[in-house]
């Protein structure tokens, strides 16, 4: 029911409030019918530059154009987007329909017309048979989906998403994320979702805009960005890791090793493509790691370590072995299974630690 | 804030501030009676009116009776709220209702009530039936204060104390009054300026000897219109001021800013 | 949960409060109801509601009440939600002032604040004396209802303006901005939202206002001629230069039942309109 999906562009945006940079010239480009989350810690701006997409604040520079069409000047009521706020802003004096119907009584429609695309909105979200009902009668996750009726019923050229999820609990959270997406790729619609839930952009959305004070730190589709972080931030923001900061040594053979300043008596092996001098921060992801019973030695195409098996922890899916060497605590996980949890090495057993060089990950710290 | 918005609160903060600020002009004015532009300027009436027993005596009957009704209004007020609040007997809304309805009613309606109900018990304009009308209208004022604060206070600091061994009454005194008292402070003073601004019930209740200072000033009024009049109002104002800065000091403004059904007595 | 045994005090500590505003606030109404009930002779009636309800005068008196009333409520909420509005909206020490401009007039006496809008408006007062250095015909605005209402305006501005702006605070501003974004013009937004929204404070502050405006007695007294004659000033005047305390006593109470009735008939019409808008 949307029109014909727009493009959005935004040229080096920025937003100052007070002594605080808000958003530092920032660019995206995000195609017709794309699905883009902006991804980020709280006060990274990612909230100030969707209200800057809408209208609701303007910014000092930069320019965001729509389809094609500068929206500088343009008040946010002939923005045509559609917006789903945080806690969902709905008008708690009117009942669903009537929320529904405010975008469209707005725009001066017949009422036939009105009624019409009220019930066809309804019926994309489930909810038809709740259009008599207040706001405060429903619950959080039917409120939501009244509030993304309520912002597609005007058929906007762009969707706007400001956490829409943060109030849900878990198990409605995911089902949500699911169904949302489904009808946005349904609809065609161009989306930009802001959430700093990472497990929602991953979930739902096509790319993923990675901020951080003010500045897009990456663009990359999910698998990318977990895989091929392109920086230090993002690969700490995205999932867990081991870290290790440490000092690049030669070895006597003149291969390089890290010495971790937790211990300096340790040599941990780098990658290739590590600087060959200076600190640097070594990343593994957990789940990268193989936890090999006993000092059996690194397998042939890996690199690893010999360390003492500590505390496991179980998180529900997986579980978590944590691991000392030296004054250095590594840890690798495993998928929660009977077999593997009987594998595991006792608390105080030797342990190998082992990994592919392309899964560590290198940079200057 | 855009531009009309602007221009109207510049209008309304000269409508809001002129009659004062007129007040305290003409209250340094030299002239004997009120004429504006005044002539000169001069403390004269200041020194007139601080010499006026007519004017001084029901200053400190005033501050007196401010005090007294706001004391007495809280031994019936503070307990009564602690009940309300932490108990919830049954019944409680509509005790609190009672408590806080003397509000609804206009002054002057409570006023004659008092004075025929005083006379009648041979406490008619007496120092004791003016009391026992200050409190009356201060009561509601001062219960709603200790309610709001109180229910504001966290419950579980009171469990928390039991769980490390206080009984009941230490809890009170040592974790409840505590937190709450900056609230009960500020609440008394808010109902002291009740009392101190009262009008209706003052005019009925008291005599020539314990008559209060909106009283005098009402009636001076009546008959004269000088700088006088001035220079008392700005000694009064004065005294709500020192007041109102001791609340910001030890409470915040906050708390008096949002009156659901403030200032009846004030009123008059 | 207190203890059992604390319980037993709940009466101790309710009581006092309780029966001290039994005795001394319904006792007295009642007292009031007995006396507005005497007759002359010696037995009870209705005789003083007969008389005032009967004669032309006192009718009239009792509508210039009601209307004045009506009145500075009217303009209290014209000139005061625009005040709200600009509470709610503004931050920081910008608030702060705000909030000192309409907290402080409610802290200065009546009496004081008549007195000011006495030398703002009187013959020698800040008005005629400019025009007089204008050399401008002066006019004389005190002994009148301009002079009553404009003060009577002043000493309710605050308690509109607080009930409505705690209405507003309430009000989440992304509802504005959801509805912006939904197409509605500012204008459009304050009608559907920011008004039906702000309804309640609306309605509290003109209930306040009215039942505070018709039992004013000290501005009329101060400011008033023999035409500007209302309820509680002639309560007090039976009560005062009369003596006829059944008279008064019964004025009194239809002041009281007015108060209620309207206040009444606000609530109903304050109900109807939240659920119009709905």
């Amino acid at each position: 029911m949307a029109e014909a999906a727009s493009g959005l562009e935004a040229i080096q945006v920025s937003k100052r409030f007070g002594a605080t940079q808000a958003l530092g010239g920032v660019s995206l480009s995000i195609q017709a019918g794309e699905f883009m989350a902006l991804l980020g810690p709280s006060g990274c701006g990612k909230t100030t530059l969707l209200r800057c997409i809408a209208g609701l604040i303007d910014p000092d520079g930069g320019d965001i154009r729509l389809g094609g069409r500068a929206l500088k000047g343009v008040q946010p009521w002939h923005r045509d987007i559609g917006v789903v706020f945080q806690n969902y802003a709905l008008f708690p004096h009117m009942n669903v329909a009537e929320n529904v119907a405010f975008g469209l009584k707005m725009r001066r429609m017949k009422p036939a017309e009105i009624k019409a695309k009220v019930e066809r909105a309804l019926a994309l979200v489930r909810m038809e048979s709740f259009a008599a009902r207040f706001p405060s009668q429903l619950s959080g996750g039917q409120q939501q989906r009244v509030a993304l009726a309520r912002a597609i019923a005007i058929e906007p050229v762009l969707l706007l998403l400001d956490e829409p999820m943060a109030a849900l609990d878990a198990k409605l959270r995911g089902a949500m994320q699911l169904e949302v997406r489904e009808l946005q790729s349904r609809l065609g619609i161009t989306t930009v979702l802001v959430t700093h839930d990472q497990d929602e952009a991953m979930t739902m959305s096509d790319r993923i805009a990675i901020m951080s004070e003010g500045r897009i730190e990456q663009v990359a589709a999910p698998a990318e960005l977990y895989l091929k972080p392109a920086n230090r931030f993002v690969a700490d923001f995205i999932g867990r890791s081991n870290q290790i900061v440490g000092n690049i040594v030669a070895a006597a053979d003149g291969s390089l090793a890290l010495q971790p300043d937790a211990d300096a008596a340790l040599r941990l092996p780098v990658p290739s493509t590590a600087p060959r001098q200076g600190r640097v921060l070594l990343m593994v992801r957990p789940e990268a790691i193989e936890i090999l019973p006993g000092a059996v030695g690194v397998p042939a195409g890996m690199v690893g370590v010999q360390a003492i098996a500590a505390d496991r922890i179980m998180t529900g899916d997986r579980i978590s072995l944590y691991c000392q060497l030296g004054g250095l605590s590594l840890y690798g996980t495993l998928p929660s299974q009977a077999e593997k949890l009987a594998a595991l090495p006792e608390k105080g057993a030797p342990v190998t630690l082992a990994w592919r060089e392309s899964d560590a990950m290198v940079f200057a710290a | 804030m855009n531009r009309w918005l602007k221009a109207y609160i510049a209008l309304a903060a000269v409508f809001l501030l002129l009659p004062m600020a007129l007040v305290v002009v003409v209250s340094l004015s030299s002239a004997q009676f009120v004429i504006f532009p005044p002539p000169g300027f001069s403390l004269k009436w200041f020194a007139r009116v601080l010499q006026d027993t007519s004017f001084m005596r029901p200053l400190w009957n005033s501050i007196q009776l401010g005090l007294l009704s706001t004391i007495m209004a809280a031994m019936l007020a503070v307990p009564a709220a602690i009940v309300l609040v932490r108990r919830r007997p049954p019944g409680a809304e509509a005790i609190q209702t009672f408590l806080l309805s003397p509000l609804a009613l206009p002054s002057l309606v409570l006023a004659i009530a008092l004075l025929f109900f005083l006379s009648s018990i041979g406490l008619g304009n007496t120092y004791i039936g003016l009391l026992i009308g200050h409190v009356v209208i201060v009561l509601p004022y001062l219960l709603r204060t200790v309610l709001a604060v109180y229910s504001a206070s966290d419950p579980r600091i009171e469990e928390a104390a039991y769980t490390l061994g206080a009984n009941p009454w230490r809890a009170f005194w040592r974790v409840t009054l505590p937190a709450i008292r900056p609230g009960l402070f500020a609440g008394g003073m808010f109902a002291f300026l009740i009392s101190f601004d009262e009008v209706a019930v003052a005019l009925m209740l008291s005599n020539a000897s314990n008559m209060t200072l909106p009283v005098s000033i009402l009636g001076y009024l009546v008959n004269n219109y000088d700088p006088a009049v001035a220079a008392i109002s700005v000694i009064k104002m004065a005294i709500v001021v020192v007041v109102l800065i001791a609340v910001e000091k030890f409470y915040g403004l906050g708390s008096l800013t949002l009156p659901q059904r403030g200032g009846t007595a004030s009123h008059g | 949960m207190m203890p059992n045994r604390f319980r037993l005090s709940t009466l101790a500590f309710l009581a006092p409060a309780v029966i001290g505003l039994l005795v001394f606030f319904i006792g007295p109404l009642l007292l009031n109801v007995e006396v507005s009930l005497r007759e002359q002779g010696g037995g009870h009636g209705l005789a003083q509601y007969l008389r005032a309800l009967g004669d032309a005068y006192y009718v009239k008196v009792w509508l210039q009440t009601i209307v004045l009333a009506a009145c500075v409520t009217f303009f209290t909420l014209l000139f005061g939600y625009p005040f709200a509005f600009a509470i709610a909206r503004s931050r920081g020490p910008v608030k702060g002032f705000l909030i000192f401009l309409i907290v402080t007039p409610l802290l200065i006496n009546v009496v004081v604040r008549t007195f000011g809008w006495m030398v703002v408006l009187g013959r020698s007062g800040l008005i005629n004396g400019t025009l007089r250095a204008f050399d401008l015909p002066t006019i004389n605005m005190l002994g009148g209802w301009f002079a009553i209402g404009i003060t009577l305006v002043h000493v309710m501005l605050p308690f509109m303006v607080l009930s409505i702006a705690s209405a507003l605070e309430g009000i989440d501003q992304a509802l504005e901005q959801a509805a912006l974004t939904l197409g509605a013009k500012p204008a459009a937004a304050f009608r559907y939202i920011i008004w039906p929204l702000s309804l309640d404070g609306v309605i509290t502050g003109t209930l306040l206002v009215f039942s505070l405006s018709i039992g004013s007695f000290v501005t009329v007294m101060l400011m008033g001629n023999n035409r500007t004659m209302v309820l509680p000033v002639m309560v007090y005047q039976q009560l005062n230069l009369s003596s006829d305390w059944p008279f008064a006593a019964a004025l009194g109470m239809v002041l009281l039942v007015t108060v209620l009735v309207i206040s009444g008939i606000q609530l109903a019409i304050g109900r109807r309109l939240r659920r119009g808008q709905a």
